[in-house]
């Protein structure tokens, strides 16, 4: 069970993996369509007709890829090269029903399962071609569909939209709950499993068109490695030289939105670093909740800052959460006894 | 010793560096030869040679996603050791966990 577990865990982050670029690239060229052609840039304007409208449907064409991608590669994690075509069928046919995210994801997995069962099907030497080429492929992709149009499409469907009301009807303390669990965790590993499932949640919200949590996201990504350069520079008793060298990189980390810049340092003191960061990157998404903030781009940091509804305050709500951070930092960290050569 | 490795994780931009930098400091602390292929985001870089596999006498799979063209290590499974790359980066003895020190 175990076992199976951690197979699943690694299928959902190879899936997530190969479904980023059309994420990023599909979510940034949607935007910068709407930045050069305002927002009712779909209708207002013929097919291509313009650059803005080219760049908003080649940007919606990458990121109507994105479930079967998903559902492709979580297949082909599990049931190596045969499971590819089962499971992006499962996705599309998911995106279709309004299943979305969730219903690809599911779709994946049981793809993955259902070729792999599939390749145990015993057959004398002079047929095994036939279930490569053949059977494979038909029995795969036909059960998947099966199994998607008349069991698990519309259930997943229903819940992906209870879901998504579920998320748009939130406020006040609904949103301070989420923000607190979103900040912790993408905090909590810093760009590892857990933080990527967070991620994954944005995105999935994005998907259904709900762009907050994707700013709360953003917000609670770059807070860690920015708090710790602050840290950094205000407390400098308590690093050692290595890591205040380290300042610009972290700099480098916060604007590009890449956590992972801060693992040496969470590395090197754990219990102490790691709620620190929690701390500073919780408090960046429930004030990006707070102050309605929107981030119409999966990714990028403030290079894409141009996207956000209100950059004064995103700004705000990004540079409270790096001081909380910092705050906390100071405040749990020793002073470093001898500095280390 | 000879060790190879493979390291990538989901976002393929960090992680998996840092693994790969992990555990080339260890081997070099004890003076063992080290390969590293980085599976990240720009696809196989390091890329080992079917020589560097047969010849190796520890072979590290440090991954949070499926590991690329794994058909090249079938005949070594008794020689892959498998962890995940925040746990050699935080601790990368670990990749000797099976071996008895000798």
């Amino acid at each position: 069970m175990k076992e199976r577990l951690r197979e699943i865990q690694e299928a959902l982050l190879s899936g997530v993996s190969y479904m980023l670029p059309f994420v990023i690239s599909g979510g940034i060229l949607i935007a910068v369509g709407f930045a050069i052609g305002g927002y009712n840039i779909p209708d207002s304007v013929e097919k291509y007709g313009d650059l803005a409208s080219t760049s908003f449907w080649v940007g919606k064409t990458a990121f109507s890829l994105m479930c079967p991608v998903l559902a492709a590669y979580v297949a082909y994690s599990i049931a190596d090269k045969p499971g590819i075509s089962a499971g992006m069928v499962g996705g599309l046919l998911a995106s279709d029903q309004g299943s979305g995210f969730l219903g690809a994801l599911i779709a994946g997995i049981i793809a993955g399962y259902i070729v792999n069962q599939l390749k145990r099907i015993p057959l004398p030497m002079s047929l095994r071609s036939l279930l490569a080429t053949l059977i494979i492929p038909l029995l795969g992709v036909g059960i998947m569909g099966l199994i998607m149009v008349y069991i698990i499409g519309g259930p997943i469907s229903w819940l992906n939209k209870f879901l998504q009301d579920f998320l748009n009807g939130l406020s006040g303390s609904g949103l301070v709950v989420l923000g607190i669990i979103q900040g912790c965790m993408l905090a909590f590993d810093m760009g590892g499993p857990c933080n990527k499932v967070a991620y994954a949640f944005a995105i999935a919200a994005s998907e259904a068109g709900n762009w907050a949590p994707m700013s709360a996201n953003f917000i609670a990504s770059m807070s860690p490695p920015l708090g710790i350069a602050i840290a950094c520079m205000l407390a400098k008793n308590k690093f050692t030289g290595a890591e205040k060298a380290s300042v610009p990189g972290l700099f480098a980390g916060a604007f590009g939105m890449i956590t992972e810049f801060a693992i040496p340092f969470a590395a090197s003191d754990p219990f102490r670093v790691i709620p620190a960061l929690m701390a500073g990157s919780a408090v960046g998404a429930v004030l990006s909740y707070s102050f309605d903030l929107t981030m119409n781009a999966p990714h990028g940091g403030l290079f894409v800052f141009f996207l956000c509804n209100n950059i004064l305050l995103f700004l705000l709500a990004l540079i409270i959460a790096g001081f909380v951070t910092a705050g906390c930092l100071i405040l749990f960290k020793k002073n470093t006894e001898n500095e280390k050569l | 010793m000879q060790v190879i490795a493979i390291t990538s994780c989901a976002t393929g931009v960090a992680h998996t560096y840092m693994a790969a930098e992990a555990i080339k400091k260890i081997c070099k602390e004890k003076n063992y030869s080290c390969k590293v292929e980085m599976q990240g985001a720009l696809g196989l870089e390091n890329k080992l040679s079917p020589a560097e596999i047969e010849n190796a006498d520890l072979i590290v799979f440090a991954n949070d996603i499926k590991v690329v063209k794994a058909e090249r290590f079938d005949e070594y499974k008794d020689k892959i050791v498998k962890v995940k790359p925040h746990e050699v980066i935080q601790n990368p003895e670990i990749i000797f966990k099976n071996i008895v020190e000798g």
